[in-house]
């Protein structure tokens, strides 16, 4: 924090959001540069994402001073500017993104390495370039910015999905792209739809459309076209290309399938709902409720696949899909309370999904298990890692002692709050399936039988690469603690002060 | 100019012909039958002859026509330069649907009148010309020519593979490319023009887009070499420098082109282009 509160000093504050922005395109060049040479290759991807994550943080104390960065750097129409900000919202999108980025980096380092994974240097270009898109989406101004770097986001994580090269991969990256990119296409047609009607597409805290705009029915099938636009979110019946993904090596799956690329989809639907439309005008089409409605088939729906899932990654894919569709929730509930709760869940659920993710990918790469029904009882041979697991499953359902818990409080109350009391049913329903997924896998990696022999064969193999086991389980286990301290201490980093800021901004236009 | 429905020459003659021509053939010829067109449409007929209206309606038709069937024609190809110039076929139908709807879209907007048609004119040149060169390249180094045998290319001849790769991913129209900045002028020019169709048909044709280039950037760069490449032909390595310069000036181009459109360099031009043929609002320069 001296390091953050030193930079703050020193830079004009508009400077810091573009260092955040493009230190990682620096990065993949320098990775280039320097394919030859591994551990300096790895060394400038810790080395930016340090950078990145501490001129994000620097910005922290100015944005709680309510205050806005906005910087444009060229006019592409009347109208529509080439230009970033920084609000308390995009804050915090960008904050777990980055943070995260440094404990995934050094996490793939020891995966890459004990699995002697085929073209690194790739790997870690195309990894830059994917943080430079997200926290590109994260600090825009305005949407069109925003599809810029969605679409790139888009590009840039095809190579890391099908980075295995089998058929699988292949298929799984072809999926990929051709959803991300009709998506893109939505998103593209519904925001120069709202630049003809509007004159702008700048995100505002009252919304840029208003009820003059254009017929209702139009304004409503400008929304479907918009929510169609972001498949990023992974919601039903468009969710499939998640799970196919989870192909991926696991540092993939954890910071872009859990955080990055799919938080990118629902912080877009966050910024059409109360930025764009607005809270009023979302209102008066009654738009909420619907959305509501389409999501919580996607809360419930994701669970009931979930459990039937025996691939641990996939079932941890159908778990992001039902915590993605909380968020998504938590946003069309409308009330200040429940808006609070879904932006602080994308920071704590991407802690706790990230751990989640983590602790399959170590548990693949020691024993190469990839089936929950094989993995009995290597709790005893693992005895870190399925402790975080178990954090993390518990942070899914929302229990305590983690984060889960709190974020997911904000939810409900929210859903009392806005009088429809029966999506506090789907949150407990679905809460309820979370256990039924998740318990099992507990008890199947604490208390079934390991026989010995497996046992001696895992103890060696952690014993034979302690460098790279020692680079996975510790990140693992910084991400468990941190869901657990973000419990106790929820406005550790001022996630909590952040959201309330954005909260207050969208509704005191509201109230007044 | 090789628009629907008499374009069946076009395939056949890139086939056939060396790559070179192709380049030049897709890059310019086809293109100065769109500019003998603008010629024609605006400067001796005028757009308020009383047929001209339903000409160019009927024009559009045919391009959205063409756009359709040349990117589904194109999925269909094996060999990799009927592919392209199937593409080819598609792309012609942006131009005159940029043409036909230019009328009915003036104001003084940056994306009015025949600005999108001519900005797409020099936009299409500059991918098919270097999409055609590279293919050109796998012929001249490895007497590759279709879509299949390409696989694991990328090892062999890095630059000529990825002068191709910039150049599909701006047919498919990804930020911050040509061919991005072109779908953005076209879209709101039809948004202007109140032709909404028009918008579903560029959106569905970038999917498809994608669906044709990304079939072969897969094999390129993703599958492993499926024939054994004897050492002396590996052993060479990429085309010769006098061959690699102008492929890598045009990819790089598509992209540099991309960020001065968005930063509005040349459209002073464009807008002396809409003033001279009376389509400009006269707020231009």
């Amino acid at each position: 924090m001296i390091c953050s509160d030193f930079l703050i000093s020193v830079l004009p504050e508009t400077v810091i959001p573009l260092i955040a922005i493009f230190s990682p395109v620096i990065c993949s060049v320098l990775i280039v540069m320097f394919k030859n040479h591994p551990n300096l290759r790895e060394g400038w991807t810790i080395i930016t994402s340090v950078i990145c994550c501490v001129s994000i943080l620097s910005l922290i104390p100015f944005i709680l001073k309510d205050g806005t960065i906005s910087l444009s750097l060229f006019t592409i129409f009347p109208g529509i500017d080439y230009a970033y900000h920084v609000d308390a919202f995009g804050l915090i999108f960008a904050l777990t993104s980055s943070l995260l980025w440094i404990i995934v980096s050094f996490y793939s380092i020891g995966y890459m390495r004990s699995l002697n994974e085929h073209n690194q240097t790739r790997f870690y270009f195309f990894f830059a370039l994917a943080m430079f898109s997200t926290i590109g989406v994260a600090f825009s101004r305005n949407l069109v910015t925003m599809y810029i770097h969605y679409e790139l986001l888009s590009l840039f994580t095809y190579p890391l999905v099908a980075h295995e090269e089998t058929r699988e991969a292949l298929s799984a990256g072809r999926k990929y792209l051709v959803y991300m990119i009709t998506s893109g296409c939505f998103l593209l047609a519904a925001t120069l739809v709202t630049y003809w009607l509007t004159g702008t597409t700048d995100f505002t805290y009252s919304g840029i459309i208003t009820i003059n705009s254009a017929s209702k029915i139009v304004l409503q099938s400008l929304f479907v076209i918009f929510i169609l636009g972001f498949m990023k979110a992974a919601y039903m019946p468009f969710h499939s290309w998640l799970p196919t993904a989870m192909v991926a090596p696991t540092p993939v799956s954890a910071l872009l399938h859990a955080v990055a690329v799919v938080k990118a989809g629902v912080f877009g639907i966050i910024r059409v709902v109360c930025y764009i439309y607005g809270i009023n005008l979302i209102q008066e089409l009654g738009l909420g409720v619907i959305l509501a409605c389409f999501i919580s088939f996607t809360v419930i729906v994701a669970n009931l696949f979930a459990i039937r899932e025996d691939n641990l990654k996939k079932r941890l894919a159908y778990s992001t899909i039902n915590q993605l569709a909380f968020i998504i929730l938590g946003a069309s509930l409308l009330s200040p309370l429940s808006l609070k709760g879904s932006m602080i869940h994308i920071f704590f659920h991407a802690f706790m999904k990230i751990t989640l993710f983590m602790c399959a990918g170590t548990i693949t790469a020691i024993t190469g298990m990839k089936y929950i029904s094989e993995m009995k009882g290597i709790g005893k041979a693992m005895p870190i890692t399925s402790i975080s697991f178990i954090i993390g499953a518990l942070g899914m359902c929302g229990l305590p002692p983690a984060a889960g818990f709190i974020s997911k409080w904000f939810i409900g109350l929210g859903a009392i709050d806005s009088g429809y009391t029966i999506f506090l049913f789907v949150i407990l329903i679905a809460s309820l399936l979370d256990a039924v997924y998740f318990f099992p896998i507990i008890w199947t990696i604490l208390f079934d039988e390991l026989d010995k022999g497996n046992f001696d064969k895992i103890k060696t193999k952690i014993k034979d690469n302690k460098i790279s086991v020692t680079l996975m389980v510790l990140p693992l286990l910084i991400t468990a603690i941190a869901s657990v301290l973000f419990f106790i201490f929820p406005d550790t980093l001022g996630v909590l002060n952040l959201a309330d800021i954005a909260v207050n901004n969208l509704f005191c236009i509201y109230g007044g | 100019m090789a628009l629907f429905p008499f374009h069946t020459w076009l395939p056949d003659a890139h086939a056939s012909a060396p790559s070179e021509i192709s380049a030049l053939l897709s890059g310019i010829i086809i293109e100065v039958a769109a500019y003998a067109f603008i010629r024609l449409a605006f400067s001796v007929f005028t757009p308020n002859f009383i047929i001209f209206e339903h000409s160019l309606n009927i024009l559009s038709g045919l391009s959205a026509i063409a756009i359709i069937f040349g990117s589904v024609l194109a999925m269909m190809q094996k060999n990799l330069k009927r592919m392209l110039a199937y593409s080819s076929v598609s792309q012609m139908g942006y131009i005159m649907l940029a043409v036909s709807i230019s009328t009915s879209a003036i104001s003084s907007s940056p994306w009015s009148g025949l600005a999108p048609a001519t900005m797409h004119i020099l936009n299409h040149s500059l991918m098919k010309g270097c999409l055609f060169l590279s293919a050109g390249a796998f012929i001249y180094r490895l007497d590759l020519h279709n879509i299949s045998d390409l696989a694991g290319i990328s090892k062999i001849m890095p630059y000529s593979t990825f002068s191709f790769m910039l150049a599909a991913v701006s047919m498919i129209g990804i930020p911050p490319t040509v061919g991005f900045v072109s779908k953005l002028y076209i879209i709101l020019a039809c948004l202007d023009s109140k032709k909404f169709v028009f918008i579903f048909v560029i959106l569905l044709s970038t999917v498809l887009n994608l669906l044709y280039f990304w079939r072969v950037i897969e094999t390129v760069y993703m599958k492993k070499e499926r024939k054994q490449l004897s050492v002396s032909e590996s052993a060479h390595g990429d085309v010769p420098t006098s061959m690699l310069i102008p492929m890598v000036t045009l990819a790089s181009l598509c992209i540099v082109m991309g960020i001065l459109w968005l930063l509005k360099v040349p459209l002073p031009l464009l807008d002396r282009i809409n003033y001279l043929f009376n389509l400009s609002m006269g707020v231009g320069l």
